[in-house]
């Protein structure tokens, strides 16, 4: 099922303009299907410093799982992160019916070596600008580097293999089962316009405490927009101004987190777009507001 | 012309607020009868207090008990029994309050791994990962 989804949001993302985007979708398709251990460094040079890690990754007939202190295993329509051999956070998901529409074109794509492979570059560009650039492997159809930019040219997050074995893992962990009822699809938009710039809004999600949240993408970026019943506090947060409205931020390595108070509790963003590409969906969203002591308390006696 | 003769006598009692004498003084810049009063009241007081005392005789007042003859009471006090009111409610209703689920950033990464890994360009390029090792380490 997911992969019939996926290959039918391909599709829509990547439409046969040319003919090396329909190559480029084959490929991608293959990225996703292909057998692999990989080491995978991720820098990003953010406004509030760089923010770089290294994680191991196994793939395996479209089953990825990735490796640090917490494992995550995502696929089959699911999502969880296991310690110690124990879920401590799962999740399904059902994608909604609408589909972003196709904004990046991509090149012809050239040779590029990488990590002595074989392998094809190719670039993403909204109009002129280029906002990515994919290092594909020429006998896995891995993904071997995907670099992302601000729209002034300069890299923002490189996501890089630096090992790379193309045999199947011999261990693999089985494919965790998550619960269906995790989260349930929405009809709440009051919070989430259907687009933001050049986001799409494609579904929305609510689960039993409470939290409700939408996913938007552009055909490459991504975010989720949420609206809690309270302020997530960041760790050591940085903030952004916008005019009179100021909001936390966050930055980890390959996303960004922003927390902001509304008049109704709390919202929150997370997300891999670029940070020049922050203002504009920021300003579609609810304002950042600081209500006084006896607002809180009616607020928190009568909602 | 309204007289506040009882504030002239709360203003030599000393227990006006700045307000109020700011307010009793305005007015007699323009009444002549009001600083009339304050001079006599004035006068009243210092005979008074220049009367010598005299020690009572014993047994004069028989077993009688002390009673306390409450002051003219300050608007303060009432405003300030107000804010204390309000401060114990706004406490009590702190105290009691159930507060809303807390939330961290790793629920909010949860969910957006979640959906993100249905996203099409899902794989190295998407992987969110709520705890890694860090180079700088």
């Amino acid at each position: 099922m997911r992969r019939a989804l996926a290959l039918v949001a391909l599709v829509t993302l990547l439409p046969a303009t040319s003919a090396s985007a329909a190559d480029l979708e084959g490929l991608l398709d293959r990225s996703r299907e292909a057998s692999y251990s990989a080491e995978q460094v991720i820098s990003c040079t953010t406004p509030d410093g760089v923010r770089d890690a290294v994680v191991s990754l196994e793939q395996v007939g479209g089953e990825l799982q990735v490796s640090g202190e917490v494992e995550v295993s995502s696929g089959s329509g699911g999502w969880a992160l296991v310690r110690g051999g124990s879920v401590v956070n799962s999740a399904s998901v059902e994608t909604g019916t609408h589909e972003a529409n196709p904004t990046y074109q991509v090149d012809d794509g050239a040779e590029h070596p990488f990590l002595d492979r074989e392998a094809a570059r190719y670039r993403l560009y909204v109009g002129d600008v280029l906002r990515g650039e994919l290092v594909v492997d020429g006998e896995t159809g891995a993904l071997l580097s995907v670099v992302t930019y601000n729209a002034d040219g300069e890299a923002y997050c490189e996501r890089r293999f630096i090992e790379f074995d193309p045999t199947t893992p011999d261990v693999v962990t089985p494919a965790v089962a998550v619960d269906d009822a995790a989260l349930e699809p929405s009809r709440d938009t009051r919070a989430f316009p259907e687009t933001l710039g050049t986001f799409q809004r494609l579904d929305i999600y609510e689960d039993g405490d409470g939290l409700v949240f939408a996913y938007y993408s552009d055909g490459f970026f991504s975010f989720a927009v949420f609206e809690t019943p309270s302020v997530v506090e960041l760790t050591d947060p940085g903030s952004l101004t916008l005019g009179d409205n100021a909001y936390s931020r966050s930055f980890a390595p390959g996303q960004v987190t922003y927390s902001w108070e509304t008049r109704d509790g709390g919202m929150a963003l997370v997300g891999d777009l670029p940070p020049d590409m922050h203002p504009e969906v920021l300003d579609g969203l609810s304002q950042p507001f600081s209500p006084g002591i006896l607002q809180r308390v009616w607020r928190n006696l009568f909602g | 012309m309204t007289h506040p003769t009882e504030m002239i006598s709360a203003y030599l009692d000393g227990e006006l607020t700045r307000a109020e004498v700011s307010q009793l003084l305005a007015h007699m810049d323009s009444c002549g009868k009001c600083v009339a009063d304050m001079e006599g009241l004035q006068k009243v007081r210092t005979s008074v207090r220049s009367l010598p005392l005299i020690e009572l005789p014993p047994g004069l007042l028989g077993d009688a008990e002390p009673v306390v003859v409450p002051l003219r009471r300050n608007r303060g006090f009432w405003v300030g029994a107000a804010a204390a009111g309000v401060a114990v409610v706004i406490a009590v209703a702190t105290v009691l309050t159930p507060q809303p689920t807390q939330l961290s950033v790793n629920d909010l990464n949860s969910r957006f791994g979640a959906r993100v890994s249905l996203d099409p360009a899902f794989g190295p390029a998407k992987v969110v990962v709520p705890d890694v090792r860090e180079l700088t380490e």
